[in-house]
């Protein structure tokens, strides 16, 4: 997908979520007041609006359905949101069945004694 | 003289001790079990009876996370498939699904995603509790991970044994210190789903709010305030959760009950800013600025990181003109 086409789909899921956010009006939200970050103070529903379009943008360029990302992104707190934003390129993403981690495993060890070369 | 043979057989012990220590070493650096000191936190717990009644969902490739979102979901009695599921967690290039997006899908459901403490302790509390416990694996390496999720629904310490729901597997059993040391490399990650009117037993205060709060901000305020009530209940003496039943309440429109909660917060423990600077905004919502005197007067000063939320409210209650103040009249 072109980076024209995936900023747009960001920044139309940017909007539509800027549309869903409950209004606060002032008071300071649960999350804000239990996020154990350092960063608690920098919890603000702006920087969660930027984070969702880095989120979206992201699930959009790892072949996520556009029509699917808006909701998904909808779905993630504040806290997730920015989480997410900061590191979801490093963050685990389980989906291995068991066996293929096992046979991933042995060529590993194989590969680190030498007696298959396939990784290189 | 010694016959040459009997010198190569010397040596030879030798040549193999070496092998030995090779694959010992590969051994250990592949089981992570040399010394497993999350198998030590374990080693006087009571088992934990295989839970017999947690369905099995078989997953297709890369699509563990779905099926063992999918095992828990259904345990607690919600009607969902993983390939559901899977239009809501699963993210085709990294062929995996992410943590987060675990947590929210299960929101989306209306259960209260618990993530436990991340002591062995606590995953066998939860199955002894009747819970399955769905949990992050690193099948390979620190450096090379494969990620894997698994439903925990039993523990045998005599046997040293852990039963899954993994894979393609419905009973897949492990031996303790391999597979604690991949969960050990996964994060210590795990969770439980439980509906909002149901903390677990072993879940604490903070733990609670954090698990809850999601549902507030994401506007679904029912299930939030569902959850906040049941941690009232449970923890009556805790502040905080008094003061997420004021925000929640707040947001509701319902000031009166809002202004209720609150108070009790500041009851409780009078340096809860967050409730202080909530109540006199609770006012404010309500047209009635000089109710909040009181909580203005003898505030002191707040703590560096909450000053700026301070001072503009009473900035933005300086601008107030006593209105309609309905609790007045």
């Amino acid at each position: 997908m072109s980076i024209l086409k995936t900023s747009m789909m960001a920044m139309l899921v940017a909007a539509m979520l800027v549309a869903t956010l409950p209004a606060h009006a002032g008071i300071v939200g649960t999350e804000q007041m239990v996020s154990s970050e350092a960063r608690a103070a920098a919890l603000t529903r702006i920087n969660s609006v930027l984070a969702g379009e880095e989120v979206a943008a992201q699930l959009t360029a790892w072949g996520v359905a556009p029509d699917a990302v808006a909701q998904r992104v909808a779905a993630l707190s504040d806290a997730e949101l920015q989480q997410l934003a900061a590191s979801m390129e490093t963050d685990p993403a389980g989906g291995v069945l068991a066996i293929i981690g096992v046979v991933f495993v042995v060529l590993i060890v194989l590969h680190l004694t030498g007696a298959f070369r396939g990784f290189r | 003289m010694r016959p040459a043979h009997a010198r190569v057989a010397r040596r030879c012990p030798l040549r193999a001790l070496g092998r030995t220590w090779v694959l010992t070493a590969l051994w250990v650096v592949v089981t992570g079990c040399a010394t497993n000191p999350v198998w030590e936190e374990l080693r006087e717990a009571a088992p934990a009876p295989e839970l017999a009644a947690v369905p099995f969902f078989p997953q297709d490739a890369y699509q563990c996370g779905p099926a063992a979102l999918a095992t828990v979901l259904a345990h607690g009695g919600i009607e969902v498939t993983p390939e559901q599921l899977a239009a809501r967690i699963y993210v085709p290039t990294r062929r995996g699904s992410l943590q987060a997006e675990l947590l929210a899908a299960a929101r989306s459901y209306d259960r209260v995603p618990y993530l436990l403490s991340g002591s062995p302790e606590s995953m066998v509390d939860e199955v002894r509790a009747g819970r399955p416990v769905l949990l992050l694996q690193n099948l390979g390496f620190e450096r090379w991970p494969v990620w894997h999720y698994a439903v925990l629904v039993g523990f045998d310490p005599e046997a040293r044994t852990f039963l899954l729901r993994s894979g393609t597997e419905a009973r897949h059993e492990v031996g303790a210190r391999g597979f604690l040391a991949s969960w050990e490399r996964g994060g210590r990650w795990a969770m439980v789903v439980v509906p909002a009117s149901e903390p677990p037993a072993a879940a604490d205060a903070l733990g609670w709010l954090q698990a809850v709060a999601p549902f507030e901000s994401t506007g679904h305020l029912e299930v939030a305030a569902e959850g906040y009530e049941a941690g009232v209940r449970r923890w009556p003496e805790e502040a905080l959760v008094w003061t997420a039943l004021g925000n929640v309440r707040y947001l509701q429109q319902d000031f009166a009950g809002a202004e209720e909660a609150y108070g009790q917060a500041m009851a409780l423990s009078s340096g809860n800013w967050t409730a202080r600077n909530n109540l006199v905004r609770t006012f404010m919502a309500q047209g009635c600025p000089g109710l909040a005197g009181p909580w203005i007067g003898d505030a002191g000063s707040p703590p560096e990181g909450f000053a700026s939320t301070w001072n503009r409210t009473l900035d933005e209650l300086a601008a107030l003109h006593q209105g309609d103040c309905e609790v007045l009249q």
